[in-house]
């Protein structure tokens, strides 16, 4: 039996929603909300299959070959490197 | 027999397969018995927290118990976040806790917990007193974690319990087998028929409740009975397959987070609500703005503590979903008389408003779907893993923060369990345990989870759990 999976992470260098509201005097400091690392190197080292995508246009090739890995029995991770947008809020008064 | 052998012999008994953890103190007598084991396999995660998750994923894609292991101390402590989530979520996984010996207890000892951490997200908590008393307790953890509303339970077992001996025939143990579930009150039902009826423009939402009593089948029913559009929260996305031509998605009456464009355009014809399993969570399952005069609300729960709590319904109904639903469809097909369902230009009317209302909303979403941009964005990458995915065979998953509005409002879940939405209590970094709790569960899917950056600097690690069960060397 195995357990592969496929984890994606987005990864925009801090909590999204921290980098999104710095600006604010009210918000987070940077010190809070900006963080590091390169999550698809970590990934190998525990033994999986991993790759870090950063044009969009490779995607869907990369999502297949980390796909293909778990099939193969290894868990596979793909890391996207992302600029963070907000929460999806449709107007109130949103109409057809 | 030792109480560990006991234990042990009860969660056989259940059907218990796994248990994930780590190990810690008071635990150890468990472990010959486990080690015995044909039937169970015990593997460690990372951390305790996740050794709860990956239960928790399991029961989510499931419908079984998960059941998780820690020792007492900070091992019990660590898994105090993953008890709350299932909590939030009504997720029936019990965790075994190991404890001190019962003489050492409430002396501040090294590493001394108390189970009363846990008391305020449990459905029921157990403490092995007596080793005689184990049977019993076992019975009626697995009664709680079958029956009614699903919650986690916690079971102390002192150290020096598990150690002692009784004879077989005081610990042999009988299976308490399938939960028992309520059925509705008879008036209850009739009154929520004629709503119904009555309505010009009934819609249903579906929560959680509806995946813990397997009821899709019945929602599927009286949906198609009376073209009824059929909305989700978040943690019961999946109930109601999101490709058939009545569902609006995400986003319930009158309210809710993550909700889909279609949900705005048909949540505001209603006059008459029928909510199924939903426990009104703020703010995935209501936004909790006062429902408007003129609109019925009928409410289906197993947890009386979710009757009347954010909202008066016109009619409570206190009741297992599968065993309300059946009795609401057959009450309504007994009162529709010769006029029969909708008729079917009623119904295409229906169904072309939500197709249109979906096609507008996705519409206004493509620039961000596809911008070539770089570095891209969140909600890309999720429609680019869309594009390569058999979403049948496909389970997913998504986590706290940002991943949750990636995901969650534009993956169509087009079968029950094959979305794993958590929502009560969004810990960073659940989905990545809890991934490899329903790949357990369900391993001839592909399981993906989506987390930020954030959210697996928490929890990273445990991408080498499943490693250690599959990767090549």
């Amino acid at each position: 039996m195995g357990l592969p999976t496929l984890t994606v992470v987005l990864n925009n260098g801090g909590t999204g929603g921290g980098l999104m509201a710095m600006s604010r005097d009210s918000a987070a400091p940077p010190t809070m909300a900006e963080l590091g690392g390169n999550f698809s190197m970590v990934a190998q080292g525990l033994g999986a299959y991993s790759e870090r995508v950063e044009d969009p246009s490779q995607l869907q090739d990369a999502f297949r070959r980390a796909i293909a890995a778990t099939e193969n029995g290894q868990a596979a991770l793909v890391e996207v490197t992302i600029r963070p947008l907000p929460t999806p809020e449709t107007p109130e008064d949103w109409t057809l | 027999m030792r109480g560990g052998d006991a234990v042990v012999h009860a969660l056989e008994k259940e059907g218990v397969r796994y248990i994930s953890g780590f190990a810690g103190g008071g635990e150890a007598p468990l472990w010959p018995a486990l080690r015995a084991s044909e039937q169970i396999t015990v593997f460690s995660a990372r951390h305790e927290r996740m050794g709860v998750e990956i239960a928790d994923g399991y029961a989510r894609a499931t419908g079984q118990v998960g059941v998780a292991l820690t020792g007492t101390g900070p091992g019990a402590t660590n898994t105090l976040t993953g008890i709350a989530g299932a909590y939030a979520d009504n997720i029936p996984v019990l965790l075994l806790m190991g404890q001190h010996p019962l003489g050492s207890m409430g002396r501040e000892i090294q590493q001394e917990v108390p189970s009363s951490i846990f008391d305020s997200f449990v459905k029921w908590k157990g403490t092995m007193s007596r080793v005689e008393d184990i049977p019993s307790i076992m019975r009626r953890a697995f009664t709680n974690l079958r029956s009614g509303s699903p919650g986690p339970v916690v079971l102390e077992m002192p150290q020096d319990v598990l150690m002692q001996e009784a004879p077989d025939e005081i610990l042999n143990y009988e299976p308490v087998g399938p939960g028992r579930r309520a059925a509705p009150d008879a008036g209850d039902i009739e009154r929520a028929a004629d709503i119904l009826l009555n309505a010009e423009f009934p819609v249903m939402n579906v929560g959680g409740g509806v995946l813990a009593a397997e009821a899709w089948d019945e929602v599927m029913e009286l949906a198609e009975l009376m073209a009824m559009p059929v909305a989700s929260t978040l943690v019961g996305k999946g109930a109601f397959p999101e490709n058939h031509p009545l569902s609006v998605g995400g986003g319930v009456y009158p309210k809710s987070r993550y909700a889909s464009g279609a949900s705005y355009i048909v949540n505001r014809r209603a006059d008459a609500v029928l909510a199924v399993g939903n426990s009104f969570r703020l703010p995935n399952a209501t936004d909790g703005r006062p429902i408007p005069e003129g609109v019925s609300l009928i409410h289906i729960n197993a947890d009386p503590g979710d009757l009347n709590k954010i909202y008066q319904a016109d009619v409570p109904i206190l009741a297992d979903a599968k065993l309300a639903m059946r009795s609401l469809i057959n009450a309504v097909r007994d009162r529709m008389g010769p006029g029969g369902p909708p008729s079917a230009s009623k119904r295409e009317e229906i169904v072309a408003e939500i197709q249109e209302a979906k096609a507008k909303w996705i519409g206004e979403w493509e620039e961000t779907f596809n911008d070539p941009s770089t570095p891209t964005n969140g909600y890309r990458v999720v429609q680019e893993l869309l594009k390569v995915v058999d979403l049948d065979r496909t389970i997913a998953l998504h986590d706290a923060g940002g991943s949750r509005g990636y995901v969650s409002p534009f993956w169509p879940a087009t079968r029950p369990r094959n979305y794993i939405g958590m929502g009560g209590m969004a810990a960073m970094g659940w989905s990545m345990a809890a991934a490899i709790g329903v790949k357990l569960g369900r391993p001839d899917h592909l399981v993906f989870n989506v987390l930020g950056d954030a959210s697996f600097g928490m929890v990273g690690m445990e991408l080498e759990t499943q490693c250690a069960w599959a990767c090549p060397p």
